[in-house]
């Protein structure tokens, strides 16, 4: 009782932070808190292996750490120094926020009743991956700053950890070939950050 | 035995070729040329099932991959210089691609096949952002971001299908026949998924503007390689819950509607292209979906010689003319071989006889008459708009006001692969007679 309540209490903590992130126009503070939700990821895991035993989920929980709450942070904080002022370009922020909110309402909705009806012997703890997931989505959608789309995309991708692990566990091989393309991609992100800080949409060659 | 052999060598020589092209740059040409012979070799003696599935879909894409990697390689040792990365390291990141694409058609693990698909795209972001300027970075992003993020929602339906079928290896989870709300759920969201990346709408629209601001080989072997591939992995999706078949039929007409629909108003050529590769593809897609396997690896085996040497041709007049743009090349165009090249070429992508496309596009037609009058329609509807786009723009081009001289090993290349896609047209027919 005590471990579904730790673990409801951490995936709960997980989707606020998700809030924070859509609701915040500056760059340091998404990456840190970017870092901050990988962490409990990570921690859910461990938490799992000292529950269940199976080491999977502690391997699943270092490389989440590591690779996720650290060594992305760390890129991404690397890559925007110097580069940025201190915060995204673009007005109403807020209002972002708001919409978000009654977006994830919505989804609450929809996916408590499909998980209700198609997944009656699953831990009720899958909505806060699902819910993740879909944050991940609309912040890369929401926003137009470099930065943020990808921090969209990274708390997709940990949405979808946390999908998986409290759904069920996926051979090992596959979860680290997961975390590896995510970390390819995001050191790919910072040569791109690095040569093309911002976005100009009013392209001609990229229009039609 | 020897074929699972085989098949090592298939990967562990782009890998020495790779690494040694770092040093001395012909050696990527020279690798994929043994990579052309060994895909032969496996073609005609296929490894039995086990960590590799490789059923008569997978051996012409086997093929194809070498030839078009072969043909790209010989071209680029002429036309890349040094970009965002060393030369060498271009063509390192080339083979170990091609590697990639390699694991995503032979792989018979669901799960493995997603990694080397999402691989493939962490190796394609610097080819694609190869010349460095602003709009090349612009589309580079839109790439990284929109295929990414598809392709996660691809590993959200594989997580669905390793819960409702414990595994993952293909030829276990194909043919089941078991119909349950996480396998649609599954199915959709892989369709959805892994069709960002094969083109499907409505997450194609990374692909028209990668392909037009990456090197002309870089977008060659998308067209011809890259997107087919991943509609394989669409096609497999499929092969595990065929009871959606009508999902699968609508969304791949609508992509090809679309395409057909864009490609009337463009101003580049690469793009134009671009919005081809998307309209062959998904008709290619059908071909495999409604029965109809020989005219669809007719269609993709030849589409990707013709696509190759479109892009290819298109490499020659950007590097000669320094535009993209097709109004600039009706003033001022370029002489044989790369002008007869591109024409040859847009016959082919554009299913006109004797080419392949037409022969598989025929097929896949007469087939699709016992399925779906009305995709049909709209099928032949979005290919005589695309047929009448491509070759009125190209026709323009290659009637130029003004006509500059160039007579380049660039334009010969070209001028091959596109005398390919015929010579396998002509083929084709022999065999469908």
């Amino acid at each position: 009782m005590l471990e579904e309540q730790i673990l409801s209490l951490a995936g709960l903590l997980v989707v606020i932070v998700s809030f924070f992130l859509v609701g915040q126009a500056y760059y340091k503070p998404i990456v840190r808190a970017q870092g901050v939700q990988s962490f409990i990821i990570g921690m859910i895991a461990v938490a799992l292996y000292v529950f269940s035993g199976k080491i999977d989920y502690l391997i699943l929980g270092i490389a989440v750490i590591s690779l996720r709450s650290f060594a992305i942070s760390f890129a991404l904080e690397r890559a925007i120094k110097g580069r940025f002022g201190f915060r995204e370009s673009v007005k109403g922020v807020a209002s972002l926020l708001i919409i978000d909110l009654i977006a994830v309402a919505f989804f609450f909705v929809v996916i408590f009743y499909f998980e209700s009806t198609v997944f009656q012997e699953v831990n009720d703890d899958v909505i806060f991956g699902t819910l993740l997931l879909l944050q991940g989505l609309m912040l890369s959608v929401l926003r137009k700053g470099t930065i943020p789309q990808i921090i969209g995309y990274v708390e997709e991708e940990n949405g979808i950890v946390l999908f998986g692990t409290f759904l069920v566990s996926l051979p090992l091989l596959i979860e680290a070939s997961a975390l590896l393309d995510v970390l390819g991609l995001i050191v790919l992100t910072y040569i791109i950050i690095r040569e093309k800080p911002e976005h100009d949409n009013k392209l001609d060659e990229l229009v039609g | 035995m020897m074929s699972t052999v085989l098949m090592y060598l298939l990967f562990a020589v782009p890998l020495l070729g790779g690494a040694s092209s770092l040093k001395w740059k012909f050696s990527s040409v020279a690798f994929s040329l043994v990579n052309v012979i060994l895909a032969v070799l496996i073609f005609f003696n296929p490894p039995p099932v086990g960590a590799f599935f490789v059923d008569d879909v997978s051996k012409v894409f086997v093929v194809m991959n070498a030839s078009i990697t072969f043909i790209v390689m010989l071209y680029s040792t002429e036309y890349i210089k040094d970009g965002i990365v060393k030369e060498g390291w271009y063509y390192l990141l080339f083979m170990i691609y091609s590697d990639a694409i390699y694991g995503v058609v032979t792989i018979n693990n669901l799960g493995l096949v997603w990694a080397s698909l999402e691989a493939s795209t962490a190796l394609t972001v610097i080819l694609v952002a190869y010349e460095k300027d602003n709009v090349t970075m612009e589309a580079t992003w839109r790439y990284l971001v929109i295929v990414s993020m598809g392709v996660s929602i691809a590993f959200v339906s594989i997580i669905l299908f390793y819960y409702d079928l414990h595994t993952l290896t293909l030829t276990s989870m194909i043919g089941r026949g078991e119909v349950s709300p996480i396998t649609v759920a599954a199915s959709l969201l892989g369709l959805l998924g892994f069709g960002t990346k094969a083109g499907i709408f409505p997450g194609y629209t990374w692909l028209p503007d990668a392909h037009t601001e990456a090197p002309a080989t870089v977008s060659s072997s998308f067209s011809a390689v890259l997107v087919p591939s991943a509609a394989v992995v669409v096609y497999r999706i499929w092969e595990i819950a065929p009871f959606m078949t009508e999902y699968f039929l609508v969304l791949s007409g609508f992509s090809v509607l679309t395409a057909s629909l864009m490609m009337a108003r463009q101003k580049y050529f690469k793009r134009l292209f671009a919005y081809s590769t998307l309209e062959n593809v998904n008709i290619g897609l059908i071909g495999l979906i409604v029965g109809q396997p020989l005219g669809a690896l007719i269609l993709f085996f030849t589409h990707a010689f013709g696509k190759t040497a479109a892009f290819l041709s298109s490499g020659v007049y950007m590097e000669r003319l320094n535009t993209k743009k097709i109004e600039d090349v009706e003033k001022v165009g370029l002489s044989y071989p790369t002008s007869t090249s591109l024409f040859l070429a847009s016959l082919a992508v554009t299913g006109t006889p004797p080419f392949g496309t037409f022969v598989g596009e025929l097929l896949i037609f007469t087939t699709l008459f016992h399925v779906s009058v009305p995709l049909l329609i709209v099928l032949l509807t979005s290919a005589g708009i695309a047929f009448v786009s491509v070759n009125y723009h190209v026709t323009r081009m290659v009637k130029p006001r003004e006509e500059k001289a160039y007579s380049g090993i660039l334009g010969y290349i070209s001028l091959a692969s596109a005398i390919l896609s015929l010579l396998v047209g002509l083929i084709a027919i022999g065999v469908v007679q």
